[in-house]
């Protein structure tokens, strides 16, 4: 699955609607829980680890492409 | 109902591989209050001349409450009272009937540093071997 596919699943969205301005602050859908599961469905897809100071800095769906790149993914 | 605090595994305690499990006699009691609770009184659970028209031994125990004792597990086992449920992906496979032994398990099977989130497969197992439903639980650690 794709970055986009992933997020689109964990949100429960279309995933035609997400692009990288889509943001926690502005998505209804992305709250505190689906957030938790979305790194965490992002870890095991991905097989990497992010650290805590990471997940608290995501705040739109380009900090996730980011975060993915320093990875190395 | 309050109960007292009890410390369950912490996330730093539980490992991969972490199992638990226990047995649960289904009764007609038991089967009934589901009926009365959920408000399902569908004639497949209900009716056991419908349920055998319709090519099962009995009426048919209620999926939904198998699932619930996911909780106990959850609760009680594994991790055992630290933990939130966030998702839970269950497959119901067969039938089971008023009377039969279920087991409950779980296992850890893979856990998150950065989110303190643990996924735990389940298996709910009819008179020791028939695998009645399986699934996925994702919780969330409290501490």
């Amino acid at each position: 699955m794709t970055l986009k596919e992933i997020t689109a699943k964990v949100l429960g969205m279309d995933a035609n609607k997400i692009n990288g301005k889509t943001s926690r602050e502005s998505t209804s859908e992305w709250d505190s829980f689906n957030h938790l599961l979305l790194v965490s469905e992002i870890e095991k897809e991905f097989d990497i680890k992010l650290k805590m100071d990471e997940v608290n800095t995501i705040k739109t769906f380009a900090d996730l492409e980011k975060i993915l790149r320093t990875h190395g993914k | 109902m309050e109960n007292s605090v009890k410390k369950g595994r912490s996330f730093q305690e539980l490992k991969i591989g972490d199992k638990a499990e226990f047995e649960v006699i289904i009764t007609e009691e038991m089967h009934g209050n589901f009926a009365e609770l959920s408000g399902d009184k569908s004639p497949i659970h209900t009716n056991s001349e419908f349920s055998k028209q319709n090519g099962f031994d009995n009426k048919i125990g209620y999926a939904f409450l198998l699932s619930s004792f996911l909780s106990r597990l959850y609760g009680e086992y594994l991790p055992g009272g630290s933990s939130i449920c966030l998702k839970q992906e269950l497959k119901f496979i067969k039938p089971y009937f008023v009377g039969d032994t279920v087991i409950i398990r779980g296992e850890i099977v893979n856990r998150s540093e950065s989110t303190k989130i643990a996924d735990i497969k389940v298996e709910i197992v009819r008179n020791k071997t028939e695998i009645v439903s399986n699934g996925i639980g994702t919780v969330k650690l409290l501490f």
